[in-house]
């Protein structure tokens, strides 16, 4: 995130005449990814968020607008099977976005979706070696990210002709390690756990000088009334706080550790995931679009400043704003959560 | 056949002598001299105009003051007559007396015959004489038109038998141009020579071939340079050096650096070789001559912020440079803001964009040869210099009377200079390096024209930034290191019969490290590695019309690699990304060593044909590759590693040929095939292929320069360059075991240079180039052809330095360059994994960065603090003593504050796209106290 902060201080460095820096002077864009002005997709859930070549997952996105979440969205959904070549810098190859292709699986179209992953994941997307083309030696397996993860990418196509909302998501999978020894393998296999999805615990919004209130999950309620509203004045700066609960031993919906195989040392090492929060809001402005925690720090929140539209921003809906909350732990697990406050 | 000669080489600096006095022997037979009776001008012979009589009467009343003559008009040209061809064979001589009419600009206005010596000759000496020129006349301190008189002789003369002068010349003040006398020049073993009160000298009987030319004196660091006497023909040269003469008050010496003009053997076909001191005078260069390369024609601008030397549409790495031979793995420290090497060991860059000899090689690209002066004798001199970027010292010192040492060393601290100005923060988005260099250089004189010298250069880059993010995904760390050491001993003899010798040993360490941290998916290349190097060669004349030079190269480097991170990052060439797109988090590991050599004999003719009009160069060199590499595979459990060897031999031709059509026209060509090893980065089992091959390139050249005028000179060039077996990345969605890398990549560039130049006189130099040049890509078979993605196709650059006077001088530097070709994005999907979008691309590379234009000034001031000793006789340490000098200049880069676009970005949903923008107006100040 380049936020506000991180902005000013590009402007005064290329104010002042005797930078002799290399990098020159960067523009100052006013389109910041909290703001939601038109339709987007801000997560893609998979549950379980680790799963094995053909076992079975739900799939789940979050598309808003701002005037809310869109529960019923048409979606498109489809794996996609197309291996990305090295030569493109992106997760998965463009390819993997075509309405109908041999590679691309259909799953269903609607908000939310169930399949089983192919069963040559693993080949495809992971560690094992691909299926040699006639005549060719092995092939070169995939890369693990950064978390020793591989995934199964789904792709999401919302709209019809001419206007699209195109989306990745991408479920992890139950892999073996590459280039391990039997004894590493084996060492895994003991103490790895799949990952789960984290858990947004809590929501509270707090003004200056006010008590923290709790932020209901409006996307939650299934039947009846949506609960009321948080209401802040227009133009008040609010201190919102997420959090999740802790968690020493896996699976649960924290920051889970894991054995992590170093593809250096050839050798696993203990690791704990890092946790995010990106905030979302129909009007209004963060003062960071996301905010972390590291692999060492052992904190189970964080905390973001929102200040209030002014009345005039936000007339069009009588006053209120949508909030949208996304926590996602650094080896693909994703939950989020939906809330509302007026502003009068 | 005429007496007022013109030097060889250098046509547009020929001289004029004074006519009375003119006549040297130039041929053994006869020879046609031209007495000039009048050559005196005297006043005798003199009458003025009528008109010029009326300007200077004013009707004032009284009466009128006579004009008076208060300067006469002085030859500044001559032209020869031409010798009735009829009388010369009849044995006829003859004299004309002309009435030459000079206008107050000092143009001949009219020739007509007082005393007639026969039609024909009456004729030949009218005609030469209306092109005479003058510096005009002056009557009451005001130009004006004259008449003279003037006697032409026809004369013919038999000269004598036995040893005649064969080689003759002049030294020159390079800044002032006034003639030096008593400089001793001494060739090989023959008794030396002093330079008379005009300057000139000559040795009479001196042998055919090749000979070494020591020029020494006064205030003058001893110079070397070859020279070859050809049978039947007298050598007359211009040597023009940067002496120390005793200045007037208030007069500035220019500079200390010794050079030669003129005598330059021209290396290459196609090269630019600029001396140091007028690399300094630069604008924009900060001082630094190597910077001037950039400013050459064929080089595209680097991008800001990178060093990157692209020659004729190369990529970077496959421009080599040389340090006296020996390889250095960069010419610039990161963000190009200095060179590696200071500038004041430096004598002269010399930029070979294509075409070299074989000598060189290796190299897909161009060559940048670098050369180190020789270290003075006449006592301790030194530099201490400082600007907002750096700062550098230099000491030199002779040990003893064979013996000099030179030590120089430089530091920057823009990096702490920029805290003064800006926030501690600031400096975590500003990629400001930290560098150093030095340099150390020890030789000695073994025997006369023979010495050995023992060099070490090191220079350090290191860029540490982080930006520090609440979201640790957001995180961005980075830090490179780049240093490398060469040390290296230099032995050169040259031989009674003039030809020489030289030895290269050399050892050098480099290491690369570049780490980076985009959230949690690292990047770290750790590259270590040795280099070895051994250049020897022996160049003789072996006939009048051949010159050889027999060699071998040889250079190997053994690398220590390591590297952890994405595929795809860095970017290579050819990748589709844009600025500020966040790295793929997929990553892998390895370690593998590499070693890569190469041993390549070879041999080069240079035949001199119709009289030293044709000159063919002809080499051959045999190039034989080793790769070898620890790991063929990807590590994979318990496996045991294999490693590879593979050798590859190539003969590679190389041709030069430079006809002399006319006297200020030379014709040039060039042909050469050439060969490069893969990087060890790129041998890779996991990030690359340890398979790959040796690249190939050729390159043919065509152009001619012209001197319309004395020291000025128009050079053009046309060229056209292809390459094959280039690494590239494997476009397979199932890439083959070991090979994310294949040898598939296909280049060609092509394209024309103009080069149009005034060498230093009269206080100013300076030059115009442009250059247009097309580069372009085949990444793989069946693919199309794509612009390379540092491809400029216009690049035009002027520069200029003048010398104000009174230690004032003044330098500008205009540059108008394309901008580089970017791939525009078309869309962009979420990612919802990562929280980010990435883009799609239309056409690669179908669009441009916006053009560059920068204009850049220099101003400096040079006070003499303490004058120098120039007398002889006051002993060794009072000799030619350098006065104390301080220089205080003003760099401004970009005056105009042009707000120039260096590079496309987007906003995060890449639907508003803008620019990066390029330095604001930089004024960098900066003073140099030299002794």
């Amino acid at each position: 995130m380049v936020g506000e902060r991180a902005t000013s201080l590009l402007v005064a460095a290329c104010a002042t005449v005797v930078l002799a820096s290399a990098p020159g002077c960067q523009p100052d864009f006013a389109a910041r990814a909290s703001s939601v002005v038109q339709e987007r997709v801000l997560a893609v859930r998979s549950e379980p968020a680790e799963a094995a070549p053909d076992q079975a997952v739900k799939l789940t996105a979050l598309v808003v607008d701002p005037s809310g979440t869109r529960k019923t969205e048409a979606i498109d959904w489809a794996f996609c099977t197309r291996p990305k070549p090295l030569d493109e810098l992106d997760d998965v190859s463009i390819a993997c976005f075509q309405r109908t292709a041999d590679w691309i699986v259909p799953l269903a179209v609607g908000p939310a979706v169930e399949g089983k992953l192919p069963l040559d994941a693993c080949r495809q997307w992971g560690s094992d070696v691909p299926e040699p083309l006639p005549g060719q030696p092995a092939g070169r397996p995939a890369d693990p990210d950064s978390t020793g993860g591989y995934f199964q990418p789904e792709r999401l196509v919302i709209g019809a002709s001419g206007s699209y909302v195109l989306a990745l998501g991408q479920t992890r999978l139950v892999c073996g390690l590459p280039g391990a020894t039997r004894d590493v393998l084996e060492e895994f296999k003991k103490t790895y756990t799949p990952n789960a999805n984290p858990i947004l615990a809590d929501v509270t919004l707090a003004t200056a000088g006010g008590a923290a209130l709790p932020l209901p999950d409006v996307d939650a309620a299934v039947t009846g009334e949506p609960p009321a509203p948080t209401i802040v004045h227009p133009g008040e700066p609010v201190s919102l706080v997420v959090s999740w609960p802790a968690c020493d031993a896996p699976p649960c919906g924290g920051a889970e550790p894991y054995p992590y195989y170093d593809l250096q040392q050839h050798a696993l090492v203990a690791r704990r995931e890092s946790m995010r929060v990106s905030f979302f809001a129909s009007a209004g402005s963060f003062r960071d679009d996301r905010v972390g925690r590291g692999e060492d720090e052992r904190e189970t929140s964080v905390e973001n400043g929102w200040t209030a539209p002014a009345s005039a921003d936000v007339a069009a809906t009588g006053g209120l704003v949508h909030l949208w909350f996304v926590l996602r732990d650094a080896r693909g697990g994703v939950t989020f959560r939906g809330a509302t406050v007026q502003v009068q | 056949m005429s007496a007022f000669v013109r030097t060889p080489v250098e046509a547009g600096a020929s001289r004029v002598k004074p006519p009375s006095g003119a006549r040297r022997s130039i041929d053994s037979r006869t020879r046609v001299s031209c007495l000039l009776v009048s050559a005196s001008l005297a006043l005798a012979g003199l009458s003025l105009a009528p008109a010029a009589r009326a300007q200077d009467g004013r009707g004032e009343a009284g009466p009128q003051r006579q004009p008076q003559l208060t300067k006469p008009p002085k030859m500044s040209r001559f032209v020869e007559a031409e010798y009735p061809a009829a009388e010369k064979a009849a044995g006829k001589t003859s004299s004309v007396v002309l009435e030459i009419a000079i206008d107050d600009k000092g143009k001949v206005q009219d020739a007509v015959v007082v005393t007639s010596g026969g039609k024909v000759f009456d004729d030949a000496a009218t005609a030469a004489a209306k092109q005479f020129g003058f510096e005009p006349a002056e009557i009451d301190f005001k130009p004006a038109p004259v008449k003279i008189t003037y006697r032409y002789d026809f004369t013919i003369k038999v000269e004598k038998a036995g040893p005649v002068v064969n080689f003759e010349g002049v030294v020159k003040n390079r800044f002032t141009k006034k003639p030096l006398a008593g400089i001793t020049i001494q060739v090989d073993a023959l008794p030396p020579v002093k330079t008379d009160d005009a300057g000139h000298f000559e040795l009479v009987g001196v042998a055919v071939g090749a000979h070494k030319v020591v020029i020494s004196g006064p205030g003058l660091a001893t110079i070397e340079t070859d020279e070859t006497i050809e049978a039947g023909k007298k050598l007359e040269v211009k040597y023009a050096v940067e002496s120390q003469e005793e200045l007037a008050e208030g007069e500035e010496r220019p500079d200390v650096e010794v050079v030669t003009v003129g005598t330059r053997i021209q290396k290459q076909s196609s090269s630019t070789a600029i001396d140091a001191s007028e690399g300094r005078r630069v604008a924009g260069t900060g001082g630094d001559t190597l910077k001037v390369v950039q400013n050459l024609p064929g080089v595209a601008r680097a991008a800001l912020g990178s060093g990157a030397l692209v020659v004729w549409g190369a990529a970077p790495q496959d421009t080599r440079v040389y340090v006296e031979g020996v390889r250095v793995p960069l010419l610039y420290h990161m963000g190009g803001f200095r060179s590696t090497i200071n500038s004041d060991v430096v004598r002269g860059i010399e930029l070979s964009p294509g075409g070299y000899g074989a000598q060189y090689g290796r190299g897909l690209g161009g060559l940048v040869t670098v050369d180190l002066r020789a270290l003075r004798s006449d006592g301790v001199h030194g530099y201490v210099s400082s600007d907002l970027i750096d700062g550098s010292a230099m000491v030199e010192a002779p040990l003893d009377g064979k013996t000099r040492v030179a030590i120089a060393a430089r530091k920057s601290w823009l990096d702490r200079t920029l805290a003064l100005f800006t926030s501690k923060d600031v400096s975590a988005y500003v990629p400001i390096p930290s560098y150093w260099d030095g340099v150390f250089k020890i030789e000695r004189d073994l025997r006369p024209n023979e010495s050995v010298s023992f060099v070490v250069l090191g220079s350090g880059d290191t860029l540490v930034r982080t930006v520090p993010n609440v979201d640790p995904a957001q995180v961005k760390s980075e830090q490179n290191d780049l240093s490398y050491w060469r040390t290296m001993l230099l032995y050169r003899r040259q031989f009674e019969d003039g030809s020489s010798v030289f030895l290269t040993p050399s050892y050098g360490r480099d290491h690369t490290r570049t780490l980076s941290r985009f959230g949690g998916a690292p990047t770290d290349l750790d590259v270590r590695s040795e280099d070895f190097g051994l250049r020897a060669g022996h160049r003789a004349k072996v006939s009048p019309l051949l010159t050889t030079t027999v060699g071998l190269d040889f250079e190997a480097t053994r690398s220590d690699l390591s590297r952890v991170g994405a595929v795809t990052l860095p970017p290579r060439e050819g990748d589709i990304h844009v600025f500020g797109q966040p790295p793929g988090d997929q990553v892998n590991a390895d370690d593998w060593h590499t070693t890569l050599g190469s041993v390549a004999p070879y041999v080069q003719g240079d035949f001199t044909l119709f009289g030293d009009r044709l000159h063919v160069t002809a080499g051959l060199r045999l190039d034989a590759f080793v790769t070898n590499g620890s790991r063929v595979t990807p590590v994979k459990g318990d496996t045991p590693a294999i490693g590879f060897t593979h050798q590859e031999t190539f003969l590679e031709p190389r041709l030069a040929v430079r006809f002399q059509a006319s006297e200020r026209v030379t014709l040039k060509g060039a042909f050469g095939v050439y060969h490069q090893s893969p990087l060890a980065e790129d041998l890779s089992a996991v990030f690359g292929n340890p398979n790959l091959g040796i690249a190939r390139a050729t390159h043919l050249l065509l152009g001619g320069a012209w001197k319309p005028l004395d020291g000025v000179s128009v050079e053009a060039t046309v060229f056209g360059s292809k390459s094959s077996n280039l690494a590239s990345r494997s476009a397979s969605e199932t890439p083959l075991l070991a090979q994310a890398l294949v040898m598939e990549g296909e280049g060609r560039a092509y394209g024309g240079q103009i080069l149009v130049r005034k060498e230093l006189a009269k206080g100013f130099f300076g030059w115009v180039s442009y250059s247009m040049i097309r580069s372009e890509r085949l990444d793989h078979p069946g693919s199309t052809w794509r612009l390379f993605d540092y491809d400029q196709t216009h690049v035009a650059t002027l520069v200029g330095s003048y010398d104000l006077g009174r230690g004032w001088e003044l330098g500008a530097r205009v540059r108008y360059t394309s901008g580089f070709p970017r791939t525009p994005v078309i869309g962009a999907y979420f990612n919802a994994r990562r929280d980010l979008y990435e883009p799609y691309f239309g056409a690669q590379n179908s669009t441009r960065i916006p053009p560059f234009f920068a204009v850049d000034l220099r101003l400096a001031k040079r006070w003499i603090l303490a004058a120098g000793s120039g007398a002889e006789g006051q002993g060794a340490d009072a000799q030619a003593r350098q006065p104390t000098r301080l220089e205080v200049f003003l760099d401004v880069q970009n005056v105009t504050n042009q707000s120039n676009r260096e590079d496309v970005v987007y906003d995060y949903a890449y639907r508003t796209r803008d620019y990066i923008t390029g330095l604001p107006i930089l004024p960098v100040l900066g003073a140099r106290l030299e002794w």
